[in-house]
């Protein structure tokens, strides 16, 4: 009588089980609608991942029969198993968590990216514990560095940067605060496009975030720069409203700001500086007003010893200039945008001007009501307001692209 | 307010993610390094592969850990010196270096094993070797076993 040869291990049939496990993840990501403009590019992202991982369980079944020794097999098997299951556990994450993030958002995140012709990057939005921004391409290659190469390497070739922006639900409902996206945003572009920092310093291969750990000089000139970079980038687009939010946020402790970032006094500075050469001189003098109860810690390095510093700055003007992306102040739009919105009206000019106002006019509006219940409506229909300005002007900025105007 | 952060209780959520990737990596690669030596004689392409790669793996590693032994205040510069730091720091914050010193030998073995069997020799330490991977790849995970429970809390279905 013909008998099905049993399996050997069943460490064999638990490593079969990611066949169905990982073919039904990829029929899922196949038919979920993604928001946002990365959509296409994850889908496909996953799907060849996907294909790569079964070819290579298929060779670690192979594998796991010709080792003898049981331990070797079960830290092998362990390993696949750990790998997998975050993978699976990233891709469930995704498609969770990216339906928390309002069409309105990714509208604001697409307008930044037109403007600076940078469209085609690749980047998911979801909803997550702090404002970061985080590389999946990295984080995968490492899960599957070694084990499945194969896939690791698929991700150098195609899909090195992929990345993704956490942004906390409370941001997510405040549209006032968005500007402080552009900090992150500044990051992305420098990762995936610009390369400005890399080209002085190496890029370290972990994150920057470690306060347990002695980071060597060059990885924290890297991440410096960096960070003084986005604060540049951020305040290069959206002038005083950005350093604006960031003090505010110094107080409210909403977004977590890592000690291993540049001092607050620094970071303050080099953006108080940099409005005055926008020609913003008073607006600089207010950030640095109401900057001043700002108690600073004293950083690891200091922004002097960053000699590329200058440069990297240089570039990142020039990318904003080239793209004519540089913040200007005209005075009748803000006040258009001021009378609008304090009507609740929507505001469809640009998303630049809406937001510069859009705080100033809420807390007006915040301070005329009297109690708390209709403080809370203000707010509600304020933020729909803004929200739907934006909707607005993407819409009719993609009318004017598709005619011609 | 002035808050040391010379020790903190956790890490930022960001930093879980990374130091869960790291530590996964470094995971990877020394299964591998042991995969390869107890396929050795296996001719197969696969095999081959995982012959170099452990044999890049292994290099790296005591070129790290030659520089993490040699410096008075070790800093970390690549992924694999963030993970070896992560292993020697004590409670109280210093660096164990006699456990960086004998990762440093333990590795520099393999690597020799590794190198003889790409020879096609019968090398010798082989079960030297094993034992130290695997012991090495138990010493990691246990290291980084608060982390995976975040990491997975954090991704796992609410």
């Amino acid at each position: 009588m013909a008998t099905s040869v049993p399996d050997e291990f069943p460490i064999i049939s638990r490593i079969r089980s990611y066949f169905s496990l990982l073919r039904a993840t990829k029929q899922e990501v196949e038919q979920t609608k993604i928001p946002g403009s990365g959509e296409e590019e994850f889908k496909e992202f996953v799907s060849k991942l996907i294909n790569d991982l079964l070819i290579e369980l298929q060779e670690h079944i192979v594998t796991i029969g010709e080792i003898e020794d049981l331990d070797a097999k079960s830290t092998f098997s362990e390993n696949i198993h750990r790998s997998l299951e975050a993978f699976l556990n990233w891709v469930d994450l995704i498609l969770r968590h990216c339906h928390a993030v309002s069409i309105e958002m990714h509208e604001f995140m697409s307008s930044i990216l037109r403007d600076l012709d940078v469209s085609d990057m690749n980047y998911l939005l979801l909803s997550g514990p702090e404002l970061s921004e985080a590389s999946l391409s990295e984080g995968f290659s490492k899960l599957f560095i070694a084990l499945f190469q194969r896939a690791c390497d698929r991700i150098a070739r195609e899909f090195p940067s992929f990345c993704v922006l956490f942004i906390p639900q409370s941001l997510l409902k405040n549209p006032v605060n968005w500007p402080l996206c552009s900090h992150e945003i500044g990051h992305m572009i420098e990762n995936q496009k610009l390369k400005i920092i890399e080209s002085f310093y190496p890029r370290p291969e972990f994150s920057p975030v470690s306060t347990r750990i002695i980071y060597n000089t060059q990885a924290l000139k890297y991440w410096y720069s960096k960070e003084f970079q986005a604060d540049y980038f951020a305040t290069g687009y959206f002038g005083h409203i950005f350093p604006s939010q960031l003090i505010d946020n110094y107080f409210t402790r909403e977004v977590f700001i890592l000690p291993t970032h540049p001092s607050w006094e620094e970071r303050i500075r080099l953006m108080v500086e940099e409005l005055k050469t926008m020609g913003l001189e008073q607006p600089a003098e207010t950030i640095l007003e109401k900057s001043r109860s700002i108690s600073s810690i004293k950083p690891m390095i200091s922004k002097d010893s960053l000699e590329h510093l200058e440069e990297v700055l240089r570039k990142t003007r020039r990318v904003l200039e080239d793209k004519r992306s540089i913040y200007k102040i005209y005075e009748d739009r803000l006040e258009n945008a001021r009378k609008a919105l304090t009507e609740f009206i929507p505001y469809t000019e640009d998303v630049k001007t809406l937001l510069t106002v859009a705080g100033e006019v809420k807390k007006n509006l915040l301070d005329e009501a009297d109690s708390l219940e209709k403080k809370e409506k203000i707010e509600d229909d304020f933020n729909r307001n803004i929200k739907d300005s934006i909707r607005l002007i993407s819409l009719k900025r993609t009318f004017a692209s598709q005619h011609g105007k | 307010m002035v808050v040391s952060y010379k020790k903190p209780e956790g890490v930022p959520f960001i930093e879980t993610l990374d130091d869960y990737h790291n530590q996964m990596a470094v995971r990877n690669l020394t299964t591998c390094a042991l995969i390869a030596i107890e396929l050795r004689g296996n001719d197969s392409e696969r095999v081959k592969r995982w012959l170099k790669g452990s044999l890049d793996f292994c290099e790296k590693s005591v070129v790290t850990l030659e520089r993490l032994v040699k410096d008075e205040k070790p800093t970390v510069d690549n992924f694999l010196s963030k993970v070896f730091i992560d292993l020697a720091i004590t409670d109280n914050e210093k660096i164990d270096m006699n456990r960086l010193l004998s990762y440093k030998e333990n590795f520099t073995r393999t690597f020799d094993v590794l190198q003889q069997i790409q020879r096609k020799k019968e090398p010798e330490d082989i079960e030297k070797s094993k034992s130290f991977l695997k012991r090495f790849i138990e010493e990691v995970k246990v290291t980084y076993m608060k982390t995976e429970t975040l990491y997975f809390g954090y991704l796992s279905p609410r």
